[in-house]
């Protein structure tokens, strides 16, 4: 079995009195439901307000397939922010996420903080995204891969590349798969990937030494990995992590140390 | 109140035509003498109207058209229309705090394709719940909110007969105590379908210069068949622009009730308007059903757009000069026509379009229609767009799309149930 970050006696004592009996079933795998409840009774127990609620995936096709997890203040999203000040990134951001994802005012308070403004277009939309690339100071963009890639080619069939010097691709931890079998095809952009177990939810992302890597990720140290035999389970352990226990991440099977020029530990993800 | 009208017309006027940093309304009320002031409406009404086209194409790089100080936000348009245009926006709408000030919001479901209305929101109301529905995956949106107490919807009236039932489904429809509406337009079908569906809710409708600019609050509050949606300004604190209904040849105020002109709007207050606009003709034809000296009980119906120059389809849009170009090729055909349709209620403007060939065998419909989608860059899949062939046309509707944007043409155009 293989932990990260590692085990200390207070993280250990914090997880316990957050989860209880729960966290001493090594057997426990929680549900989606599970993790609802329970957000639900934390929002209580903390006398929060529930002020949204997000899809637990990225694919919104099917109603009856996703669950809703309810949002008691919105998510600091500090990789995004990481992100954008690595990359020095100057006027505004072009956000090409889908609105049903609920993320707008999660990137737009990133953006607040950093002084910068928000652009919007649809993800099949390149035709506003090249419009705004070319009439506002916008060489930045966050969106899903599949999105990044239309831009991309429509980009670069106009002659326009250099409009893009940026993105921030938000993966779905359910599209790694995809992610580690592509070649990198952004090539001359400066390309931070974040994996997102939920839309919002960010469990890994890369620094400027992981920058333009498809396979290799920080993980987030606020939720704890296990890998157990081909499952890699996640604990949330802090007030701002979402409260899960032993959630198994779907599609990934285990993670592994990596060689890079950081100090900050780094991972290969396998699915 | 008229003298206090008077003083902001005024004051706007005197700063943009003593504003060193803005050439454009410098210039554009050059015809007027140096010691002009408004003093009376009279007055007002001789300063030249400014156009659509002017003010949009001004704003994009003009910034003294607003205080430099407030600049805090680039907005473009969605994109719906298929262009953006920039825009620099000092405050959130200005609209949807008359909305809030109505009805405390409690939860907010919101559809817009992607949406400004969340800063609103959130800016002065940040505990409350929201949801963002998306267009194209309606039901898992609606179902993201349940549970939470809503009781604002905003949403495109082209989506109604699609949401609604969601609403319903997810016990949302008694909940809604204010429905606003925004489109292109807005009609007896969509007033009628959201009072029998959701009854208790106030139907508001915005008015906007571009998607995400909004600029005025109209309440829906009355239906009767001789004027059709008749508005009122939701106006309060001259926050709202100084509205008129002018003819649009001459720029002169019409005050008659029933005689149709175009709107024309004026900022009275820099802090609540995305732009700086001054007698600021918006395109949309209407007339006053009641006409008052006070603006806020000036009640009109609109009946249209001046011109037929664009139409929003859902997805994309379609430019009369785009199609005008687009049928130059095609030499077998006699001549086209372009037809709104009221096929779909809820839907955004729909077309078609009636082909007259030289012959009924010298033209491949599909693959015009096919090239047309392609070269007017209208996405068969997104929109109703519906090409038709259907012979002789009317010689009463002769008219190609090249004269359309004469005054009235839409008027001409439209073909209300013609099956």
């Amino acid at each position: 079995m293989i932990v990260f970050p590692e085990d200390t006696p207070a993280l250990l004592a914090t997880l316990e009195q957050r989860y209880q009996e729960t966290w001493h079933d090594k057997m426990h795998r929680d549900t989606i439901k599970e993790v609802v409840v329970r957000a639900q009774s934390h929002a209580a127990e903390a006398s929060m307000s529930v002020i949204g609620q997000y899809p637990d995936r990225f694919n919104l096709d099917d109603p009856t397939a996703v669950t809703a997890l309810p949002r008691t203040d919105f998510l600091q999203w500090q990789s995004l922010e990481a992100s954008l000040e690595l990359l020095g990134v100057q006027g505004g951001v072009l956000n090409c996420l889908p609105v049903g994802l609920q993320l707008q005012y999660s990137v737009h308070l990133v953006l607040d903080r950093l002084g910068l403004f928000q652009a919007f277009s649809l993800p099949h939309n390149t035709t506003l995204a090249i419009d705004i690339l070319e009439q506002t100071r916008v060489r930045t963009v966050v969106a899903e891969p599949a999105a990044a890639q239309l831009l991309y080619d429509a980009l670069k069939t106009q002659n326009k590349l250099s409009l893009l010097e940026s993105l921030v691709l938000i993966v779905d931890v359910r599209n790694l798969n995809h992610e580690l079998n592509s070649k990198e095809p952004f090539a001359g952009v400066n390309v931070f990937r974040e994996l997102h177990l939920f839309p919002g939810v960010v469990i890994a992302y890369q620094s400027m030494a992981l920058m333009n890597q498809t396979a290799i990720y920080h993980l987030d140290s606020t939720y704890r990995w296990e890998c157990v035999e081909g499952e890699v389970l996640l604990t949330g352990c802090t007030e701002e992590t979402v409260p899960m226990v032993r959630f198994p991440i779907p599609g990934l099977s285990g993670f592994s140390p990596a060689a890079t020029n950081t100090n900050e530990p780094a991972f290969s993800l396998s699915v | 109140m008229n003298q206090t009208y008077i003083e902001r017309l005024n004051s706007i006027f005197q700063s943009l035509r003593h504003n060193q940093h803005s050439d454009f309304y410098r210039q554009h009320f050059n015809s007027l003498p140096e010691d002009f002031s408004i003093k009376t409406f009279a007055d007002f009404e001789r300063v030249p109207t400014v156009s659509k086209a002017e003010l949009q194409v001004v704003s994009a790089y003009d910034r003294a058209l607003t205080p430099a100080q407030e600049f805090e936000l680039v907005r473009n348009t969605s994109g719906t229309t298929g262009r953006s245009f920039t825009l620099f926006r000092n405050i959130p709408f200005y609209h949807h705090k008359v909305w809030f000030d109505i009805v405390p919001p409690t939860g907010f479901l919101h559809l817009s394709d992607p949406s400004y209305l969340y800063e609103a929101m959130y800016r002065d109301h940040a505990d409350v719940p929201s949801v963002q529905l998306q267009y194209d995956c309606l039901e898992t949106t609606v179902k993201l909110a349940q549970g939470l107490p809503i009781n604002h919807l905003a949403t495109f009236a082209f989506s109604l007969d699609r949401l609604i039932p969601l609403l319903q489904k997810y016990d949302f429809a008694d909940k809604i105590q204010l429905c606003n509406l925004w489109g292109e337009r807005v009609d007896a079908h969509h007033y009628e379908y959201v009072k029998a569906n959701l009854p208790n809710a106030l139907i508001t409708f915005e008015y906007s210069m571009m998607e995400g600019q909004g600029m005025l609050a109209y309440s829906i509050d009355e239906f009767d068949p001789e004027h059709g949606v008749v508005y009122t300004i939701m106006t309060h604190d001259f926050k709202g622009p100084y509205l008129e209904i002018v003819n649009p040849e001459t720029g002169q105020a019409i005050q008659e009730p029933g005689v149709a002109g175009e709107i024309a709007l004026t900022t009275l207050n820099y802090e609540h308007n995305p732009t700086v606009m001054f007698r600021y003709r918006t395109g949309d034809m209407a007339s006053y059903v009641v006409y008052d000296t006070d603006i806020a009980k000036r009640r009109f119906t609109i009946h249209g757009r001046i011109d037929v120059d664009r139409i929003l389809l859902p997805g994309g849009q379609l430019l009369a000069q785009a199609l005008s170009i687009a049928m130059r090729p095609y030499n077998d055909i006699v001549l086209y026509e372009l037809h709104y349709t009221t096929k779909h209620p809820f839907s955004a403007s729909s077309f078609e379009l009636w082909l007259q060939p030289k012959t009924k065998a010298s033209i491949d419909v599909d693959h015009i229609a096919q090239e047309l989608m392609q070269q007017l860059r209208v996405s068969p899949r997104a929109s109703y767009a519906d090409l038709v062939a259907r012979g002789t046309c009317p010689s009463i509707k002769g008219r190609s799309v090249d004269t359309l944007s004469r005054i009235g043409a839409k008027r001409r155009l439209i073909v209300e149930d013609k099956e």
